[in-house]
């Protein structure tokens, strides 16, 4: 038996046919020719007679013809035609797929912005209903957003109106490491209030959660379900005790396993209840009933039918009877109510200010892309013009064609989403696997910025507003009924006012282009000059570890323990210096006091805070701060002696501009203590690498013994430091295994202060990148494009005589007009964004010439050659051929 | 191989009367293609002739405007096939060209039977 269906389908291929509907036709078709086939055997024809004679009555001219009339336009049903353009899209597929790999990208821009938007600002803890979630901060005139003292948390836990549970919890986490069985761990922990689980509304994987008063000491803790998992997935885990620093303490229960904590940035190990530094020492219990030490963060929920605003209400008022009550802490202070999240309100502007950056970059991508594939579609609505013609006039209305078009748009709009979605995910999935340590002995940084249905929510409006962007324009002209337009060859010369609108697009997609770079070039420069930046001291050869003891020590053990860790790491081969202080720079310092000279104290303006540390003598020495006049400490400031000071140019100069500072004193304001000025030394960087010159003081290690804890050690090695790390760390741990050691080499600091600007850098020279080659491809297509168009000119010019370099220079003028307009808007906008990022940015100028410059060099000479390579084939055409082809 | 005046019918019909021809058949019950055209071909005693090519196109116009209307139909043991019946619509049409074709085909035999008689 002859294979009907394959004939009938081989007759019915040049057709475009809605595929159910060809289905059926062939069905029904073949079914016929087999009839027939039969019908000629029963008459007694031969095989080969009957088949040669059904194939004759199928081989009729007229079959794909009349076919085509009447299921060419099929009937309006969405569902059964929207098949058709993707096989529109098939046929013209280089145009589809620079459309879609464009959109792809910038949609995958946009995903990845959104996420990362969504991560910082608006991600909540894994909570039951967290949206009834809030965080309370206290502002004071210093500090406008600080976290709350011990006792403050529970005068607001008791006395507020509006809560219905009000949790606290500290987001600095603390690492210790500790014994299960004969298992070693080092666990991430984070001090929370008993109440905080059932604040949160979370429930236990297994077991209980923290139970009791806050106040009262309790060795008892909750673990992560990841950590329970890595402690061997004990299932009789609850009940049994871990060792923390030698201290017995109960596993209570397990989070489930989606609970991560609330705290950005780090996936917690184990939660433990305020008072548990009774038992394993996190030295924080002295100051517990310290209404001046703020490390709280307290959550609270709303109660029912209450909302933030009145939350704010009633914590004010608490806020105002505590400022009467304790005017000695809490004058001038306010209480605030901000919606939870995983960060703290102090770094709460700063991931805002990244994020609507970021976000700020990913829509001018996106309109750079959108521009391109409105330009790509316009192309392909040109040539697509003669087939709407014919549809048209095969009777489909003016609705239908549009409505066809844009079924294609949504198509590819779709189709580029859905790749570009998956592209950020999986870009997202290995950011979050890849957990950058920041700092050594520090748990890796968590950044998880995967998107959740938030943000695919947020991409499908992307995807239908990029579709209709993209759609609506082109559609619309390309179902212009000008019939004719089509006839008078409108088509082939195309038209002036179409081809201004591409340019037009074409140069807003180089303004786009050349303000993204302006942006990544500003950004270079400022990561430029924050590494030139002038330190102040010396960075090379050193490498600190700071011991964060875990165990109650007495002073004299502490001073026992840091004596042996100076001898025996000064006597480790190439250390040449070692000594100890309470913050290093460019690290973490302690909260800073307040200071004015003596005798004036009363007035408040002289007054000023000041960060400072505790340090030893040959600390200036071996960080090479110049000591500009004075001495430095030595053995005759010891606690018995009266305190002095050093104090940096910047402070000398703020307090006794046209007298000598040394002799001079200090009225500090903790404790109330005189202290005497000893030396002035250089000015350098303390927090970061663009601040400008900020007062600071150093006071004695010596005469301060009893007060401090967790000393960093820093020593001055003979070659790289990093080679001195494991060395030191071993000896730390030999003199005591409880004692987690934070190392780093203060090129490692430096680099560290370098993390934000290079991220921030590489970001938007990445999307920069995106956008030169967005910009490329939409060059190219409105260059080849228009070249095309001109088909017939050209042949005409070089039928006249023309040579192709003067052919060629007329082609590219239009390009080189295109893409100095855009450029010049750029620079324009570039500037004006100049103007906004210098407060911004380290040491950017107004208008930095380097950057402008190189930008326009830059895009203009890719421009050129991308419109060269466009241009170039058109000018080896035949004449001849150039014009019969119109 | 059809002669060149059957040919000629052939086109005549398609233009005017084929779809009166197939409304007709379709009138006492639903039918397929197939048999259809073997209907055309034993009842006009072979000088019609209608074969895929000018059958098909035709069923799909009709259907397109309504007049007809194509269901697939299984029986056991055999293909499946796709049954055409006359719509209510297509009723209509059917009587509006009968008494057309009527009207019509009173005019040219009598001019005819003048002619030859």
């Amino acid at each position: 038996m002859p294979d009907w269906r394959e004939e009938i389908r081989q007759r019915l291929g040049a057709l475009d046919l809605d595929p159910s509907r060809e289905a059926e036709i062939i069905e029904e078709l073949s079914g016929h020719a087999a009839d027939r086939y039969q019908e000629h055997l029963r008459r007694g024809l031969t095989e080969e007679d009957a088949y040669q004679r059904t194939l004759a009555e199928l081989s009729d001219v007229q079959l794909p013809a009349s076919l085509l009339q009447v299921a060419m336009i099929p009937k309006g049903r969405f569902s059964r035609r929207f098949p058709f353009p993707a096989r529109i899209l098939a046929k013209y597929w280089k145009l589809s797929a620079v459309a879609v790999l464009s959109l792809a990208i910038a949609i995958a821009a946009s995903v990845a912005g959104l996420s990362v938007f969504n991560a910082l600002l608006l991600r909540l803890p894994a909570a039951a209903s967290p949206s009834a979630l809030v965080t309370l901060y206290e502002s004071s005139p210093a500090d406008p957003m600080q976290q709350v003292s011990f006792a403050e948390y529970k005068f607001y836990r008791d006395n507020n109106q509006v809560f219905s549970g009000l949790a606290a919890f500290d987001y600095g986490i603390s690492v210790l490491s500790l014994n299960y069985g004969n298992r070693s761990e080092t666990a991430v922990a984070s001090t929370v209030s008993e109440s905080y689980f059932q604040v949160l509304g979370v429930r236990p994987f297994a077991g209980r959660f923290l139970s009791g008063d806050d106040s009262v000491p309790k060795a008892e803790v909750v673990l992560s379900y990841t950590f329970w998992q890595r402690l061997g997935e004990d299932p009789q885990m609850v009940g049994k005790t871990l060792q923390i620093s030698g201290r017995e303490v109960l596993v209570a229960g397990i989070a489930p396993k989606n609970f991560l904590g609330t705290v950005a940035g780090f996936s917690i190990d184990l939660w433990a209840p305020i008072r548990i530094d009774q038992a394993i020492g996190t030295n924080r219990m002295q100051g517990l009933e310290d209404r001046n030490s703020r490390w709280l963060t307290p959550i609270g929920r709303l109660k029912p039918g209450f909302n933030r605003f009145q939350a704010q209400a009633d914590v004010g008022r608490l806020a105002a009877r505590m400022a009467q009550d304790f005017p000695k802490t809490n004058k001038d202070y306010s209480a605030a109510v901000v919606p939870a999240s995983m960060l703290p309100a102090g770094q709460r502007g700063l991931a805002k200010m990244f994020s609507w950056a970021v976000m700020g970059i990913v829509l001018l991508v996106l309109l750079a892309a959108c521009t391109n594939v409105v330009n790509l579609l316009l192309g392909l609505a040109t040539a697509r013009r003669q087939e709407m013609l014919i549809r048209a006039a095969l009777g489909a209305t003016r609705g239908k064609l549009v409505r066809q078009l844009l079924q294609e748009s949504i198509l590819l709009s779709s189709v580029s989403g859905l790749f570009g979605f998956l592209l950020a995910y999986a870009g997202l999935q290995r950011l979050f696997a890849f957990r950058p340590v920041i700092l050594n002995g520090l748990p890796p940084l968590l950044l998880d910025f995967r998107p959740d249905l938030r943000v695919a929510a947020l991409t499908i409006a992307v995807i239908l507003a990029v579709t209709l962007a993209v759609g609506l324009v082109p559609a619309l002209y390309a179902s212009i009924p000008n019939l004719a337009g089509a006839l008078n060859g409108e088509i082939a010369v195309g038209g002036t006012r179409k081809r201004s609108a591409r340019n037009i697009l074409v140069a807003i997609q180089t303004a786009v282009c050349t303000l993204v770079l302006v942006g990544a070039g500003l950004c270079w420069r400022s990561l430029e000059q924050l590494k030139r930046v002038p330190l102040g001291f010396s960075a090379r050869n050193l490498v600190f570890a700071t011991l964060a003891e875990s165990k109650e020590y007495t002073p004299e053990q502490r001073e026992t323990l840091y004596a042996d860790t100076r001898q025996e790491v000064a006597a480790l081969p190439g250390v040449s210096a070692v000594t100890f202080a309470t913050s290093l720079p460019l690290s973490q310092n302690g909260p800073p006091d307040r200071a004015a000279p003596e005798g004036q104290e009363n007035a408040k303006d002289n007054w000023s805070t000041v960060a400072y540390s505790l340090v030893e003598g040959d600390y200036f020495s071996i960080l090479d701060l110049p000591l500009l006049a004075g001495r430095a400490f030595d053995s005759r400031d010891s606690e018995h002696s009266p305190e002095v000071i050093a104090i940096n140019r910047t402070l000398a100069r703020k307090y006794w501009p046209d007298h000598n500072p040394l002799g001079k004193r200090l009225r500090i304001q903790n404790g109330n203590r005189l202290v005497q000025v000893i030396a002035v030394i250089g000015d350098s960087k303390y927090d970061d690498l663009d601040e400008p010159l900020t007062p600071y003081m150093y006071f004695a290690l010596s005469q301060h013994k009893r007060d401090v804890s967790g000393l960093t050690l820093v020593a001055r090695t003979g070659g790289d430091p990093r080679l001195w790390m494991e060395p030191v760390r071993g000896i730390i741990h030999k003199l005591d295994p409880s004692i987690v050691c934070l190392m780093e080499t203060m090129e490692g600091q430096i680099n560290l202060s370098l993390l934000l600007p290079r991220i921030i850098f590489g970001c938007v020279s990445g999307f920069g990148l995106l956008a030169l080659m967005l910009s490329m491809a939409g060059i190219y297509a409105t260059t080849s494009y228009s070249v095309s168009e001109r088909k017939k000119e050209i042949g005409i010019r070089i039928a006249l005589g023309a040579q192709p370099r003067q052919v060629l220079a007329a082609l590219l003028r239009q390009a080189v007009l295109v893409t100095s307009i855009g450029l010049g808007v750029g620079l324009g906008l570039g500037v004006a964004m100049s103007a906004l990022l210098r407060s911004l940015l380290y040491g950017i100028h107004l208008v930095e010439l380097t950057v402008l410059l190189g930008v326009i060099v830059l895009t203009a000479s890719i421009a050129l050659v991308t419109a060269y390579l466009a241009a170039r084939p058109w000018t080896r055409i035949d004449p001849l051929e150039a014009v019969r082809h119109v | 191989m059809k002669n060149a005046s059957s040919r000629m019918l052939d086109r005549e019909l398609k233009k005017g009367s084929a779809e009166l021809l197939l409304l007709s058949l379709l009138e006492a019950r639903a039918r397929h293609g197939y048999e259809i055209s073997k209907l055309i071909e034993s009842e006009s005693a072979g000088v019609l002739s209608f074969n895929v090519a000018s059958l098909y196109p035709l069923l799909y116009r009709l259907e397109k405007r309504g007049w007809i209307h194509g269901r697939w139909v299984d029986k056991a043991g055999q293909r499946r096939r796709r049954y055409y019946q006359l719509t209510a619509p297509g009723r209509k049409v059917l009587r509006a060209q009968r008494s057309n074709w009527k009207a019509f085909v009173t005019a040219i035999s009598r001019i005819a039977g003048v002619r030859y008689a």
